[in-house]
């Protein structure tokens, strides 16, 4: 990095903070560490049923408590926001975006060890317009392509982009794909490959798996019978000066440590369900061929698309995989996901996330309006605030931190004008990690 | 008893037959829809409201109007009655049709003989709660021909609404006339059509997206103080507000992409603050007019302007505001209900009325 962008790179978290700060008129911005509790707003926790007059207390950039104003006492020392009139949700999390990602990186990628996260640039200028819609988190998956195409990442809208912001160092999810290259590119036989890919990787992966078991178990019987071995060479180094025909003690043998793969690696933490596997599909068969994996591998499945799921819906449930759907708008009516599907779903008993798709871009701003239509199709409002936040989170692997208002989660929430999902409704104020990144005036 | 049926008959008959003859279909009872509460074009509030409609026409809007015995009555209980909304420049799925490129001009070309739109599309429309499309001519002539005036069930409402323009854009292809701006206003100035539409009062819809196109339309509209006109497009109109305002003519602006900045999305609000009356357009995006809406409104464009431009001044933007647009007496019966406010995309359309006529909103999936 050069010395001028370096200075960019120093400066620019401090120019996307100058809104807040510019102006006794601005809401306080509230520094990290510090103590403060909303109070007053209609709380919709998510994990729990709205509570009318709440109280969030938020300390140390985690929630500490939230209940209703009577229950929930108010330390002395904490900095109080009036949020009367105002509706309180988690930060919203899109479940699958393409922000921070150029049309680079959209380009399809087939290396099962590529990692999005090293494709983020941190200086997208459509940060602040998601931000400031309410959305706090959003979830970037590598670009479909045939097979294995790396891991994805679950990165903080914050103003200050740094490696802590990736919200699951450990990259919690991997991408496949299949059938999807197939678009415009017919026949069954390109899915089958791929199937066969994506599962020759994983049978790679669990051999790979077996043999670092295996290893790990040789290893440290190594250590020990070395151990032991020094003890009686040196014993028998004793012995040896008085008797030179001792016999020397058998040299135990280092075991040979598996070669690395990083390719085949890069898949072992799906096959030990530390990480989601996510696979796009669109097609039914495609659907069922990606289900099918689950009859030889024991992975946390989650499918990416899925617009056809309504014929093989039976299978999707009984399968129990969760889906990431959308996007349920788009310019091209074609390129849209029917936004009665999600009600369908849930009708079904299948999970799923909502989310605004993978196109570049300022589109994770809009979540909302998704969500709000796949309640004008049917789908409670209830269910749709969880498809964007605590469903999204689950399906990103990021449900332990994020997603709801709940005691020891980060701070992420959002103060609304209005019903979150009514489109009428603006995000008044967004807090991240109990920062204010986001404030009007009041 | 008897006498009462036939005279009932009769007062049906008569009430069905002028309408009939204005593209109304009779319906065969007084109908009055209620509902918790109504939202006129203009943003005011009744609640409740009561419409009474007779023969496909309203006969009356109020909190609780009298109706006459025989009268049938659709409750739409929690709903939010709004008048049927008003796409101005649309081509549905039949952009291909609407359009002769080898020709530079055609002025006798009628968007009603490009035949009627496919269910899908006006399904989509109907959902989103259009009742009322303005099928323009394509942009690919410098004079396009006449928009039709459809009803959301795929009915003629008027065979011939204004005339279709365009200046810029498609209609300058290299090898053929008009290669140059000023040739398509060369073209524009000596077409009878235009004169005549001009002559009529009837509105001229001219594609104009770019500066360029907007600075040509600009030019063509200040040589004609007379001609009534409407932008179509208009995205890059962010410096031109002021003249357009001057020139007197609307803008029929859409459909907003997704992927818009809160600058482009802006655009509305601006225009709306120079006191330039604005329509919204779905081109060949049918269903995604109150998205267009919603999105502008997000964007600053006050309530009462957004309500306005999805009804009452889109149908004075294309010239049929004496028949769509309204809640009001004497307006055509297009009324949607929708299960919340009409700028609330999660209060979903349960019913549509077209010509008094309920019609399914959701489509072959049925209410």
């Amino acid at each position: 990095m050069s010395h001028r962008r370096r200075a960019v790179a120093l400066l620019l978290p401090l120019l996307l903070f100058l809104p807040v700060l510019a102006g006794p008129a601005a809401p306080p911005a509230l520094a990290a560490g510090k103590t403060f509790a909303v109070v007053g707003a209609r709380v919709l926790p998510v994990d729990g049923p709205p509570i009318e007059d709440g109280v969030v207390l938020i300390a140390e950039g985690k929630i500490v408590a939230v209940g209703p104003r009577d229950e929930v006492a108010v330390p002395a020392v904490a900095e109080v926001i009036d949020a009367k009139g105002l509706v309180a949700t988690p930060g919203l999390i899109d479940a699958r975006s393409g922000l921070f990602l150029g049309e680079a990186e959209a380009r399809p990628s087939s290396a099962p060890d590529a990692r999005v996260a090293d494709g983020i640039d941190p200086f997208d200028p459509d940060v602040p317009a998601v931000r400031n819609a309410g959305v706090t988190t959003v979830f970037l998956s590598p670009p479909f392509g045939a097979g294995v195409n790396g891991a994805g990442a679950a990165v903080r809208v914050a103003p200050r982009i740094a490696p802590a912001d990736l919200l699951r160092p450990g990259d919690p999810t991997r991408k496949a794909s299949l059938g999807v290259t197939r678009r415009g590119d017919p026949g069954p036989i390109a899915r089958i490959q791929e199937g066969q890919q994506i599962a020759g990787l994983l049978r790679a992966a669990e051999a790979q798996r077996l043999a670092r078991e295996k290893y790990a178990k040789e290893l440290a019987a190594y250590e020990k019978a070395r151990a032991e071995y020094e003890k009686k060479k040196a014993e028998w180094q004793k012995a040896k000066e008085k008797d030179p025909k001792a016999k020397p003690p058998e040299e135990p043998k280092e075991p040979d440590e598996p070669n690395p793969n990083p390719v085949v690696d890069a898949l072992i933490p799906v096959l030990e369900r530390k990480a989601i596997l996510r696979i796009e599909v669109h097609g039914a068969e495609d659907v069922l061929a990606a289900l099918g994996l689950l009859d030889d591998f024991d992975v946390r499945l989650v499918l990416e698309g899925a617009e056809e799921a309504p014929r093989v819906l039976p299978a999707i449930a009984a399968a129990r995989v969760p889906i990431v759907l959308g996007p349920l708008l788009a310019d091209d009516p074609e390129a849209a996901t029917d936004p009665g599907l999600p009600a369908a779903l849930a009708d079904a008993g299948i999970d799923f996330a909502i989310a605004t798709g993978a196109a570049p871009g300022r589109g994770s701003r809009l979540l909302p309006l998704h969500a709000a239509a796949a309640v004008a199709a049917g789908l409670s409002r209830d269910r749709a605030l969880r498809a964007i936040t605590l469903d999204a989170a689950r399906l990103s692997g990021v449900d332990l931190r994020l997603g709801s208002l709940t005691p020891g989660k980060d701070a992420d929430l959002v103060l609304w004008s209005g019903d979150p999902l009514d489109t009428r409704s603006r995000a008044v104020r967004v807090i991240v990690a109990g920062e204010t990144v986001h404030g009007e005036r009041p | 008893m008897r006498t009462r049926i036939l005279l009932l008959g009769l007062l049906v008959l008569t009430a069905g037959a002028i309408p009939e003859a204005r593209g109304v279909p009779a319906a065969p009872r007084p109908l009055l829809v209620r509902a918790a509460r109504a939202i006129l074009d203009d943003g005011t509030e009744l609640a409740p409201a009561e419409i009474l409609v007779e023969g496909g026409w309203i006969a009356a809007v109020g909190e609780h109007v009298d109706a006459p015995e025989g009268t049938e009555v659709l409750d739409a209980g929690d709903g939010t009655i709004f008048p049927g909304l008003v796409d101005a420049h649309a081509w549905l799925d039949r952009a291909r049709e609407l359009a002769e490129p080898a020709r530079p001009s055609t002025p006798a070309f009628r968007s009603v003989d490009a035949g009627r739109p496919s269910d899908a599309a006006l399904a989509a429309e109907r959902r989103s709660g259009v009742t009322a499309i303005c099928l323009a001519p394509n942009d690919a002539n410098v004079v396009g021909g006449r928009p039709a005036l459809f009803a959301g069930d795929g009915a003629v409402i008027r065979e011939e609404l204004g005339l279709k323009l365009a200046v810029g854009g498609d209609v300058l292809a290299p090898g053929r006339y008009p290669a140059s701006q000023w040739g398509a206003l060369d073209l524009l100035r000596s077409d009878p059509a235009v004169r005549a539409a001009e002559q009529a009062r009837t509105p001229l819809l001219i594609r104009a997206d770019s500066s360029a196109d907007l600075a040509a339309a600009l030019a063509f509209l200040r040589e004609r103080p007379e001609a009534r006109a409407a932008l179509v497009g208009a995205g890059a109109a962010r410096d031109r507000v002021a003249e357009i305002a001057k020139a007197g003519a609307a803008v029929i602006w859409g459909p907003a992409s997704l992927g818009a900045t809160d600058r482009e999305l802006a655009l509305p609000a601006a225009f709306a603050a120079a006191g330039v009356e604005i329509a919204f357009a779905t081109d060949a995006r049918p269903g995604t007019l109150r998205r267009t809406a919603v999105l502008a409104h997000r964007a600053g464009l006050p309530r009462a302007a957004t309500l306005r431009a999805l009804t009452a001044g889109a149908a004075d933007a294309i010239g049929a505001g004496d028949t769509v647009g309204r809640l009001a007496k004497g307006a055509r019966a297009d009324l949607v209900v929708f299960a919340g406010d009409p700028l609330d995309l999660s209060a979903r359309v349960t019913h549509v009325l077209i010509g008094g006529r309920v019609v399914d909103a959701e489509g072959e999936e049925g209410e």
